[in-house]
């Protein structure tokens, strides 16, 4: 009988200490109680003992268990052991000798139990089924979230793209904006922060905050609620503002609205019914196009109109990317990419964007203990393919970089003999230039775990050659975050790791790599944030070959444990946007069939031959240059 | 002094209870392997050499808890563990590798075929999907203090099955 067995056997001991135990793993004590628990651990030797069999038997059976999942005979306990595995790693012997090996075995055992086979790239790791989610019955409304950008709620409460709403729940919008669809055809944008409820499939409560109203026609006697006014859309577009003070204003952009006020006057609100019935008694104050007003809780009075307060959609940018999925799910290859470009939502396959090719690569000063590749188990003879390719659990991770952006071009050679060392990051070359249009121009996707920043990794981005008038771009928060409900889980993948600092593309495809599996648990997203070449100082209409990018974090803060909460940027795929564009979604659902132009103004036009496309660029270019 | 050979090989033997040791902070299996993996890591690139297998695991044990009660705070802000104190306490009494070698791995892993397919699946949910009492409960409709105690009786039942088959290994070997 072993030590770890022991205690285990009997009956003898007080059941409760052990469920005690089984309580502390769930996270269940108190803080008094987990006072008094490790106390009794401290003090009294055979509780502790009884507590370290418990924890250390539970983990076993975790392991045990995950042979039977993964039903490996080679990871049995019977031929556990360094020797088998060790003939995978000759390479690696060279350098760090047998102590590499080691490690790199041990790191392959546990990887050997989320496998069926290392060297098996083509099998996918089954997971277990999930648990049935139980819970309370919710009070689902018909009106859904439809579209939102960056947004965050505060507390328990999340909402993602096509959640419906509970009529019952306060939402409170801490961060982003949300677009919210009712079944009418109605459509609020709430901007954070803001305080809201949904009383009914036909009325929106803003308690505080922000919102802009398109009732379109068929939607008429849409309500918005505030804590001291009722507006009720006659077909219109109005915004609605609420300060903490409960002072409302309303600001009618086109069409027609009726405010009532002071609902201090109805005496008691009991139901839907009675306060429809008391808000017909009020005071009915009508709101024309270009009309606004103030309630502040003791009277009502005109206030300059304010168009700038009405919020007609959501920013550019990626809102969402299909993917080829395994049988379990878990994204694959790209297949294409929506984004909002000027306003309009367009679909693009993976044929159409413009691929890249790498040009560059130099990573920190220290050796990266993450590594630079991801992808299957075998390096391909030529790494940059695993950027470049349309697979997003393939990448070049972690180039160089540092918290500020640079301040002159980035150097993509290194010469030695003339002095000459090239700058930390990624050069990249789009096989055919991207011409600079409305909004996202570049679209970017990296894989994150939530482990690491929820919004992406920080980056800077460059042109490659600077004139005045253009500036890096920094990136500190992608379009699709780790919260964004678009973000796809992605298979497993392998990362390489190199015992030396990575120096150029030629040391990524020589140096020795040490291949690394995450754990299963930790599952990586693909989150995606489009690059808008406007905010690098690029004219609209403008052709853009190249670009640089970097990480942007302080490497001195930076370490590859997993506690750390920086780390540096993880491309999988990049990609640009094409000019021209077959297939477009316009604001009202439809679609139409055309070239984009930029404008000269925000937006974009379609046009429906080549010819005026290129007559329209024309145009623009004169415009430009001698307008 | 330990070469880098011997660091990496117990670190290697000690895995299962040094991922259990940090477990014991995180309470999470998955991320107590990670912690583990960054843990050979560091010992790998720690220029100094560890002066005995002790002076390693007691390094080990303490790298490992720290990150993960950083981890938790990073994560939580705030994070109901067991203190350093009593960390300490039972880092002295963890038990050493010998004792849950793959034998009695071998061992387990029989004894959890043998038990009753409900109670299969209460290890199941628990120990490989993470699942805590009160999930069970209501999964399976039970209050959670029976749960808990049936829990406490698998966890018995399968310390004795351990042992009377590591007892009829011996006397196998010795035949």
């Amino acid at each position: 009988m072993t030590d770890s067995t022991r205690h285990l056997q009997g009956n003898d001991e007080p059941p409760s200490f052990l469920e005690q135990v089984l309580q502390y793993q769930d996270g269940q004590l108190t803080e008094q109680e987990l006072e008094a628990f490790a106390s009794q651990i401290r003090i009294d030797p055979d509780l502790r003992r009884k507590f370290i069999d418990l924890e250390v038997q539970s983990a076993a059976i975790h392991e045990v268990l995950r042979w039977d999942i993964y039903n490996d005979p080679g990871v049995s306990p019977d031929n556990l052991g360094p020797v088998t595995t060790l003939s995978l790693l000759t390479g690696w012997t060279k350098r760090y000798g047998v102590a590499i090996s080691i490690i790199a075995a041990s790191l392959l055992i546990v990887l050997a139990f989320l496998i069926q086979s290392p060297l098996d790239r083509g099998k996918q790791v089954e997971l277990p089924a999930p648990l049935p989610p139980i819970g309370d019955p919710v009070l689902l409304s018909n009106v859904f979230l439809t579209e939102e950008h960056h947004a965050l709620f505060f507390g328990e409460v999340s909402l993602t793209t096509g959640s419906s709403l509970q009529t019952r729940q306060g939402y409170r919008l801490q961060r982003g904006i949300v677009k919210l669809t009712f079944p009418n055809a109605a459509s609020a944008i709430i901007e954070a922060p803001a305080l809201f409820r949904v009383i009914d499939d036909n009325c929106l409560m803003l308690v505080a905050g922000s919102c802009s109203v398109h009732a379109p026609h068929g939607a008429e006697g849409f309500r918005v609620e505030t804590p001291s006014t009722k507006v009720i859309d006659r077909g219109t577009r109005f915004s609605v503002k609420v300060n903490d003070g409960n002072e409302t204003e309303v600001h009618v952009i086109e069409g027609e609205a009726e405010l009532y006020p002071s609902l201090a006057q109805v005496p008691e609100r009991k139901s839907q019914e009675q306060w429809s019935d008391s808000a017909a008694t009020l005071k009915k104050i009508p709101l024309h196009k270009q009309q606004a007003i103030r309630v502040d809780g003791y009277r009502e009075h005109l206030i300059d109109f304010d168009s700038r307060t009405y919020v007609d959609q959501l920013p550019d940018r990626i809102v969402s990317y299909e993917a080829t999925r395994t049988s379990e799910g878990y994204a694959q290859d790209l297949v294409s990419v929506t984004a909002q470009r000027g306003g309009q939502v367009h679909t693009y396959s993976v044929e159409e964007l413009i691929p890249i090719e790498v040009t560059w690569f130099r990573g920190d000063t220290k050796p990266d203990s993450v590594g630079h590749l991801i992808g299957d188990y075998t390096r391909p003879v030529r790494p940059q393919e695993l950027l470049e390719d349309r697979k997003l659990y393939t990448g070049m991770i972690n180039p160089g970089g540092q918290a500020e952006p640079l301040d002159k071009d980035p150097i993509m050679e290194t010469n030695l003999q003339e002095g000459v060392t090239g700058t930390p990051g990624m050069g990249i070359r789009f096989r055919t230039p991207v011409v600079n249009g409305p909004g996202p121009d570049v679209v970017l996707f990296e894989i994150q775990s939530f482990l690491h920043p929820l919004d992406g990794d920080p980056f800077h981005v460059y042109p490659v050659h600077s004139r005045p008038g253009l500036k890096p771009l920094t990136v500190r928060r992608f379009d699709l975050t780790m919260n964004s409900k678009e973000s796809l889980e992605v298979v497993h993948f392998w990362r390489h790791r190199f015992s030396k600092p990575i120096e150029s593309l030629m040391e990524l495809e020589t140096e020795e790599t040490f291949p690394r599996m995450g754990t299963y648990e930790l599952r990586f997203r693909v989150l995606a944030v489009g690059i808008d070449l406007s905010e690098m100082g690029f004219a609209e209409g403008e052709q853009v070959q190249e670009l640089f990018i970097q990480h942007a974090i302080e490497e001195s803060l930076f370490q590859y444990v997993v506690t750390d909460p920086t780390s540096k940027v993880d491309p999988v795929f990049i990609a640009g946007f094409p000019e021209d564009k077959q297939t477009v979604q316009k604001g009202d659902g439809k679609t139409e069939r055309g070239w984009l132009v930029p404008a000269t103004t925000r937006g974009i036009h379609v046009v429906r031959n080549p010819l005026s496309a290129t007559l329209a660029h024309f145009a623009i270019w004169l415009l430009r240059n001698w307008g | 002094m330990l070469t880098r050979e011997e660091a990496t090989a117990i670190l290697l033997e000690e895995r299962l209870l040094l991922t259990s040791y940090i477990g014991v902070v995180v309470r999470n299996y998955h991320l107590s392997e990670d912690f583990f993996q960054d843990i050979c890591i560091q010992a790998l690139m720690k220029e100094e050499p560890f002066e005995s297998r002790e002076h390693l695991l007691n390094w080990a044990r303490i790298l490992g808890r720290h990150r993960a009660i950083n981890f938790l705070k990073s994560r939580e802000g705030r994070c109901l563990h067991l203190d350093e104190q009593t960390m300490e306490v039972l880092a002295e009494d963890w038990p050493k590798s010998e004792s849950w070698n793959p034998v009695t791995l071998t061992a387990l892993n029989q004894c959890l075929r043998k038990l009753t397919e409900n109670n299969r699946e209460i290890v199941r949910l628990r120990y490989l999907e993470g699942r805590t009492g009160s999930d069970l409960a209501r999964h399976f409709g039970r209050k959670l203090a029976t749960i808990y105690q049936a829990i406490s009786r698998i966890h018995k039942s399968l310390g004795e099955c351990i042992r009377i088959r590591l007892v009829n290994t011996e006397l196998g070997s010795h035949d």
